[in-house]
C-alpha cells in the first residue's frame, strides 16, 4: 500500500488504481482549513458553538452532553479490539475557509469540486439534473446544497444542519437529541458535544419526495475527527429515500468518525436510509484507517410508518454500529439489510436493534457478512417485543461466508420476547465459500478472483437489490474491487 | 475487614471451615456477574436464611424410605439425602468405582471454571467420585437420585467428578427432587466429566424439583478421541434454576449431542447456557433446546458455538424454539456462533411464537377440544427431544412424564416425586 | 326431489369476512339427507370462505345470518362440537402436524366424540380393527397410517387421508373443499369412490370445486355458481355441464353489473 499523496486526474488511472486494490479514494485536497487546536474542554464546545453562531439552546444541549460524557467510559462490550481513544488529541473543529458562501456551483472552490468529481458524486449541476441531490460534506462543513430550489418548491426541506437551526430552529429544536438522546452511549454524548455539521431533512405531510437525497461524507483534514450529525424527519403520509455513501482520505493515523442518525418516521410516512460506507480500512499490516462509530436510529413514530435501513460496509479499520428501528405506531414496519466485508485486520460489529412497542408491527433483518484475511466480521443483533406489544412478526436471517482459515465470523442475537402472540424467527449461517462453484467457473475459464466476487456478489444479492439503482452498481463495484486478493 | 471475614461473621459459622478459602470466595463474588444474563434473580434465589450443614450431620430421613428408581429397567443406585451420599458397597460387578472424599483431601484436580463452582468450592465438603472402568459395556444405568429433604430452609451442595475410562460405554441420570417441598432450597452441584478415547456416555439431567428449589447446576465435559456423548437436560419443573453445560472437545473426531427441553410455569425462572467449545479437528456437535413457558414462567437460553482457528472440519449446529402460552411468560434467547476459521459448517436457528394455529384447528375440526389440540400439540413439540432420548425405558417413561406435566396432572404418590414409580409401574 | 326429507343443514342470509373483508355477502342454502350438493364458483369467489365459517375457523367472522345444523344453532357451537354434530371438513390445504401420530389423532378425535355422544372410550383392539377396515375404503398404505398426521405425504396421499379420516368419523354432513385439486386421475377415482362408498340416505355432502371433473364421479344433486360472495344460481347437474361449456365467463358478463353494495 502506498502512502504517498497521489494526484489522479483522470478515471482510466482510478479504475487502475482500484483494480490494484489500492485505496481508491487514497487522495488529499489541498484547501485552506481553519482547524481549531487540539483537545477537548468545555471552551472548546463553547468555541464550536460559537463559531457556527447557535442560538444558546443548542450551547446547552452541547454542554448538557460534554458533561454527560465525562461520567462515561468508552464501551469495550463489542467483539472489537480498540484502543482507548485519546479525546484530547483531536481536532474537533475543521472548516474550509470561506470566502463567502458559495451562491452559485462556480463559487465552490474548484479543488472541493475536482475531489467530489474523483469520488463519482454527479456535483456539476447537469449531472445532478439527472437524479440526486447532494449535500457534501467535507469535513464538517456542509459546502454545497444542490436542487434546493426545486425540492424547496414541495416544501422540501434538504440542508446542512447548521444552516437548519437557523433557518428552522423550532424543527430542529423538536426533533434534535429526540431519538437519541445525548445519554444514548459515549459516542452519542461525543457527537451531541462537538457534532460539527451534517444534513437535515424534512419532508413534510403527504409529499413523495421526487429525487433521491443524498450526502457524501468524507474526512479530509488530517488529525480531525468527523462527527456529523443527520435528522431526517418525514411527516405524515411522506416518502424519501436517502442515501448516504462515505469515504476518507489515506491516512497513517486513525481517524475517529462518531456520528449520529436519527429519524422520526410520522403516521404512513416510509424512510429509505441507504448507506455504502467506503471509509478508509488502513493498510494491509492493519495501520491506520477509520474508526467508525456510529449511533443510527430510528423512530417509527406514527401508525403504519415504515423505515428501511440498507448498509454496504467495506471500509473502515473499526465499524461499530446498530441502525436500530423502534417500531412504536402500531402497524409500522422495520426493515434492516446489511452487507458487511472485512478483510486485512479490518474489524466489524454491526447489526441493527428491533424494537417492537406498537401493535402488529413487523420486523425483517437479512445480514451477509464476509470475512477474509485477518479480519472479525460479528453480526450483534437486538430484537424486542414488549408485554403490550401484540402480533408482533420478526423474521432475521443471518449468514456468514468466511474467505479464509484466519478470519473470524460471529453471531450474536439477542431475542427477548415478553409477548405470546409474537412469531420470532432466526437464522444463522456460517460456511466457508463453496469450492465447487469456485471450480465451476475456472473450468468455465474464469479466474478464481473473479469467480470469489461473482459468488459473493450473488450471495449478497439479496441486499444489493435493496439499494437505489445508482447506488447498487457503485456498491457492485466496491465489492468486487474489496474482495480483490482477499482469496486465500 | 474483607467482605469474606464479613460474611463469615454474619453468619456465625465454623470459622474454620472456610480456611484457605478466602480468594475462592473473592473470585465467585467478582464472577457472579456473568449470571446476569439469565432471567433468574439471583439475589432473590440467595435471599432465604439458608442453614449449611457444615458439621456433615446425617439427614434424620434413611434414603432406604425413598424409592424412586423408574421401572422398567434396573439401575445402579446412589441417592443423595441434601448433599449426604449413600453408596451401595458394589456397583455392576465392580467394573464402576464409587468414592466419597473429603474435598480438602481429594486427589484429583478441582478446577474451577465459573463463578458457580467457586460458589460449590466454598462449601462443599464431599467429593463423589465415579470411576468407570476402561472397555466396561454397562447395560443398566447408574442412577443418582438427589433428594432435597430438611426441617429448615437449606442450601446444599454436591460435587462430583464421573470419569470414563477408554472405550466404556455407560448412562448416567440424575434425577432431581424435592422432599420436604415445605422449605426453601438453594441446591447447587458441580459435575466434572472426563470421557477418554474411544468412550460413549449418555447423560441424563431430569429436574423434578418443587418451585422452593433455587438451584445452581454446572455440568463441566471434556472429550477425548472419538467419543460419544449424549447430553439431555430434561427440567420437567425446575423452580428457579440455571444450569451450565460445558463441552469441551479435547481431541479429533467426537461427536456431542446436547438435547433438552423446559416445561414452565407458575413463577419458574429457568436459564439453560451452554458453551460448546471446539478445539480439535472433525468434531461434530448439535444442540436443540426447547421451552414451553406458560403463567408467569420466564425463560432464558445461551448458547454458545465457538471454533478455533484450529478446530478445522468442525460441524456444529444449534437450535433454541420457544412457545409462550401464555400472557406473562417471558424468553430470552441469546444464541451465539464464533467461528474462527472456515473449513466449519455452522448453523444456529432460534424462533419464538406460539403453535400453529392451523394445526389447531384442523384437529379442532376433528373433534379434538382445544385444550386437548393445544395439549397434543405441545407434546409434539418437545416431543423431538424426548424422542432423542437414546434408552428405551426412560423414552417410554418421559412420554408419559411430559403428558402428565402438561396436563397439570399431580402423579406424585411418593414424596412429590412425579416419577410415581410404583403406581405407575402396575399398568 | 324428495323434499319431504329432514333438512341437515339451513343457512340464511349468511355474510362473513376475514381480516375485515367482506367475503360471503348473503347466503341461503339448505341441505336435506340423502343429498349431494355442489358449491362451484370461479377463484376468489367464497367458495373455501363458506367451508371455513360452517366448520368455525376463528379467523372468520359472521356478520350476519344464521346456520342450522341439526337442529342446532351452529354459530353458537366451537369448532369441536359442530365436528362432534357431525361436521367435516376435508381441507383444501390438509394441515402438517410433525410429532403427532396418525393413531393418536384418529384416537383422541374418535373418542372425543363419544364422550359428546355419553359413549365409553373405544377399546384399543376395537380401534385398530376399525383404522384397518376404514383405511381400506381409500386404500390407504398402513405405513402412512403410523406416520406423524400429514407429514411428508403427497398432494395425493394427503386426500387420501382427508377421506379416511371422514370414513373413521362417519358425518352427518361431508363438505368436500376442492378435494379433486392436485390429484391425478387415478388418485381421484379412489378418493371419488371412497365418498361414494360412505355415502347413505342419512347423510349428505357439499363438494366445492372449480372443475365438473370431480362430479363426473361423484354425482351431485344439486349445483349452485357461488360468485362474489353469492349463490347467484342453482340447478340440477346439468348445470356443471353448462358451465364446463361456457366457462366462468358468461356468469361474469351476467352478474358483474351486479352491484356488489
Amino acid at each position: 500500500m502506498n502512502n504517498e499523496r497521489r494526484n489522479i486526474n483522470d478515471s482510466d488511472d482510478i479504475i487502475k488504481e482500484a483494480t490494484n486494490s489500492d485505496y481508491k479514494y487514497g487522495f488529499t485536497t489541498d484547501i485552506d482549513t481553519e482547524v481549531i487546536p487540539r483537545g477537548l474542554n468545555e471552551e472548546v464546545v463553547r468555541l464550536i458553538s460559537a463559531k457556527k453562531g447557535e442560538p444558546e439552546w443548542l450551547l446547552d444541549f452541547r454542554l448538557k452532553a460534554y458533561r454527560h460524557l465525562l461520567t462515561l467510559k468508552q464501551p469495550k462490550w463489542a467483539h472489537i479490539k480498540i484502543p482507548d481513544i485519546d479525546l484530547q488529541a483531536i481536532s474537533y473543529y475543521a472548516a474550509p475557509v470561506k470566502k463567502e458562501g458559495p451562491k452559485s456551483l462556480d463559487e465552490v472552490d474548484p479543488q472541493i469540486l475536482a475531489t467530489f468529481n474523483r469520488l463519482g458524486i454527479p456535483l456539476e449541476e447537469q449531472k445532478v439534473l439527472s437524479g440526486m441531490a447532494v449535500d457534501a460534506v467535507m469535513d464538517s462543513v456542509s459546502v454545497k446544497t444542490t436542487h434546493r430550489e426545486k425540492l424547496a418548491e414541495l416544501g422540501v426541506i434538504f440542508c446542512s444542519i447548521s444552516e437548519a437551526v437557523k433557518d428552522y430552529p423550532d424543527l430542529v429544536r423538536r426533533y434534535l437529541g429526540s431519538v437519541v438522546s445525548y445519554r444514548d452511549n459515549f459516542y452519542a454524548a461525543l457527537n451531541s458535544a462537538v457534532f460539527s455539521d451534517g444534513s437535515f431533512v424534512y419532508i413534510p405531510k403527504g409529499v413523495c419526495c421526487p429525487m433521491e437525497l443524498s450526502t457524501y461524507f468524507r474526512i479530509n483534514a488530517q488529525g480531525t475527527g468527523q462527527f456529523e450529525r443527520t435528522l431526517i424527519v418525514a411527516d405524515d403520509d411522506s416518502y424519501v429515500s436517502y442515501l448516504e455513501g462515505c469515504t476518507a482520505p489515506m491516512r497513517d493515523e486513525n481517524q475517529l468518525h462518531a456520528a449520529i442518525v436519527e429519524i422520526v418516521v410520522e403516521d404512513r410516512a416510509e424512510v429509505k436510509y441507504s448507506t455504502v460506507q467506503n471509509w478508509w480500512a488502513g493498510d494491509a499490516e492493519g495501520r491506520g484507517g477509520v474508526y467508525n462509530l456510529v449511533t443510527k436510529r430510528g423512530l417509527c413514530r406514527g401508525e403504519s410508518s415504515k423505515l428501511s435501513w440498507t448498509q454496504v460496509e467495506t471500509g473502515s479499520a473499526i465499524t461499530w454500529k446498530y441502525p436500530s428501528c423502534v417500531l412504536a405506531g402500531d402497524n409500522s414496519v422495520g426493515e434492516f439489510y446489511s452487507v458487511a466485508v472485512t478483510r486485512n485486520y479490518q474489524q466489524a460489529d454491526t447489526g441493527t436493534k428491533m424494537i417492537h412497542i406498537g401493535r402488529n408491527t413487523r420486523s425483517t433483518i437479512v445480514s451477509k457478512g464476509i470475512s477474509a484475511g485477518h479480519s472479525e466480521n460479528s453480526y450483534r443483533g437486538l430484537v424486542m417485543i414488549v408485554p403490550k406489544a401484540d402480533n408482533c412478526r420478526n423474521y432475521t436471517q443471518c449468514d456468514s461466508l468466511l474467505l479464509s482459515s484466519t478470519c473470524g465470523a460471529h453471531t450474536f442475537p439477542v431475542m427477548e420476547i415478553d409477548n405470546p402472540t409474537a412469531i420470532v424467527e432466526h437464522e444463522a449461517t456460517t460456511s466457508k465459500i463453496n469450492e465447487d462453484q469456485i471450480f465451476y467457473c475456472n473450468q468455465r475459464g474464469i479466474p478464481t478472483e473473479e469467480a470469489v466476487g461473482l459468488i459473493v456478489n450473488g450471495y449478497a444479492k439479496e441486499v444489493m437489490n435493496k439499494l437505489p439503482m445508482e447506488f447498487a452498481v457503485e456498491a457492485q463495484r466496491l465489492l468486487q474491487i474489496t474482495l480483490e486478493g482477499s482469496v486465500g | 475487614m474483607n467482605p469474606f471475614q464479613q460474611f463469615i461473621d454474619l453468619h456465625k459459622a465454623n470459622p474454620d471451615f472456610f480456611e484457605g478459602k478466602a480468594d475462592i470466595f473473592e473470585d465467585f463474588l467478582k464472577a457472579v456477574r456473568n449470571l446476569r444474563r439469565f432471567a433468574n434473580d439471583l439475589a432473590e434465589m440467595m435471599k432465604p436464611d439458608y442453614g449449611v450443614n457444615l458439621n456433615g450431620v446425617k439427614s434424620p430421613r434413611q434414603p432406604a424410605l425413598v424409592r424412586r428408581d423408574i421401572p422398567d429397567y434396573s439401575s445402579a443406585i446412589i441417592t443423595c439425602v441434601n448433599d449426604t451420599y449413600y453408596v451401595p458397597a458394589s456397583l455392576f460387578d465392580g467394573k464402576v468405582k464409587v468414592a466419597v472424599y473429603d474435598a480438602d483431601t481429594f486427589p484429583f484436580g478441582l478446577n474451577a471454571y465459573h463463578s458457580l463452582s467457586h460458589f460449590n468450592r466454598v462449601f462443599s465438603q464431599k467429593v463423589l467420585h465415579i470411576s468407570i472402568e476402561g472397555g466396561a459395556k454397562l447395560e443398566h444405568p447408574l442412577q443418582i437420585n438427589n433428594i432435597l429433604s430438611a426441617a429448615v430452609d437449606l442450601a446444599t451442595f454436591r460435587r462430583i467428578f464421573i470419569e470414563v475410562g477408554g472405550g466404556a460405554e455407560a448412562k448416567i441420570i440424575f434425577n432431581d427432587t424435592t422432599a420436604d417441598a415445605d422449605h426453601r432450597y438453594l441446591s447447587s452441584q458441580f459435575v466434572d466429566v472426563f470421557l477418554n478415547d474411544d468412550a460413549h456416555l449418555e447423560l441424563y439431567d431430569i429436574t423434578d424439583t418443587s418451585d422452593n428449589v433455587a438451584r445452581l447446576n454446572e455440568l463441566k465435559v471434556k472429550l477425548k478421541r472419538r467419543c460419544d456423548f449424549n447430553l439431555y437436560s430434561l427440567s420437567l419443573s425446575a423452580g428457579n434454576s440455571i444450569n451450565i453445560y460445558d463441552l469441551d472437545f479435547e481431541s479429533d473426531n467426537s461427536e456431542a449431542r446436547i438435547n433438552g427441553f423446559v416445561i414452565g410455569d407458575g413463577n419458574q425462572r429457568i436459564g439453560n447456557s451452554t458453551f460448546v467449545n471446539h478445539l480439535s479437528r472433525h468434531c461434530r456437535s448439535n444442540q436443540n433446546f426447547k421451552y414451553v413457558l406458560d403463567e408467569k414462567s420466564h425463560g432464558t437460553f445461551y448458547g454458545e458455538i465457538f471454533v478455533w482457528e484450529v478446530a478445522r472440519f468442525t460441524e456444529a449446529y444449534q437450535s433454541n424454539k420457544n412457545i409462550l402460552v401464555s400472557r406473562d411468560a417471558r424468553m430470552l434467547s441469546e444464541p451465539q456462533l464464533l467461528i474462527y476459521n472456515d473449513d466449519v459448517k455452522c448453523s444456529h436457528g432460534a424462533s419464538t411464537g406460539q403453535l400453529d394455529e392451523s394445526a389447531l384447528f384442523y384437529m379442532r375440526q376433528r373433534g379434538i377440544p382445544e385444550n386437548v389440540a393445544r395439549t397434543m400439540l405441545t407434546q409434539a413439540f418437545v416431543g423431538d427431544v424426548v424422542d432423542a432420548v437414546k434408552y428405551q425405558p426412560l423414552r417410554d417413561r418421559l412420554r408419559l412424564l411430559v403428558e402428565n406435566r402438561l396436563y397439570k396432572r399431580s402423579s406424585r404418590p411418593c414424596d412429590n416425586c412425579r416419577m410415581g414409580c410404583d403406581t405407575l409401574n402396575r399398568k | 326431489m324428495a323434499n319431504e326429507k329432514e333438512i341437515l343443514l339451513q343457512v340464511t342470509g349468511l355474510r362473513a369476512s376475514v381480516e375485515g373483508k367482506e367475503i360471503l355477502k348473503g347466503v341461503d342454502l339448505t341441505i336435506r339427507k340423502g343429498e349431494v350438493h355442489a358449491i362451484m364458483g370461479p377463484n376468489g369467489s367464497g367458495k373455501s370462505t363458506l367451508s371455513a365459517v360452517l366448520t368455525g375457523n376463528p379467523a372468520f367472522s359472521v356478520d350476519a345470518g344464521t346456520a342450522t345444523f341439526n337442529g342446532k344453532d351452529l354459530f353458537a357451537l366451537s369448532p369441536e362440537n359442530r365436528a362432534h354434530e357431525g361436521l367435516f371438513l376435508s381441507f383444501q390445504y390438509p394441515v402438517e402436524i410433525p410429532g403427532v401420530s396418525m393413531v393418536n389423532f384418529m384416537r383422541a378425535a374418535l373418542n372425543e366424540k363419544r364422550k359428546y355422544l355419553g359413549e365409553e372410550p373405544i377399546s384399543a383392539s376395537d380401534f385398530l380393527r376399525l383404522m384397518r377396515e376404514k383405511r381400506a375404503v381409500v386404500e390407504l398404505d398402513n405405513k402412512l397410517a403410523s406416520r406423524s398426521v400429514n407429514e411428508g405425504f403427497s398432494g395425493g396421499e394427503k386426500k387420501r387421508n382427508e377421506i379416511f379420516q371422514m370414513a373413521m368419523l362417519e358425518p352427518r354432513l361431508a363438505i368436500l373443499d376442492e378435494t379433486d385439486s392436485g390429484l391425478d386421475i387415478d388418485a381421484l377415482r379412489i378418493v371419488a369412490e371412497g365418498v361414494n362408498k360412505l355415502k347413505t340416505d342419512d347423510n349428505a355432502t357439499i363438494v366445492i370445486t372449480h372443475y365438473q371433473r370431480l362430479l363426473d364421479y361423484i354425482r351431485p344433486d344439486y349445483v349452485h355458481i357461488l360468485y362474489k360472495g353469492r349463490i347467484v344460481e342453482s340447478g340440477g347437474p346439468e348445470l356443471a355441464l353448462h358451465l364446463e361449456e361456457q366457462g366462468y365467463d358468461e356468469i361474469k358478463r351476467k352478474y358483474d353489473n351486479v352491484s356488489a353494495e
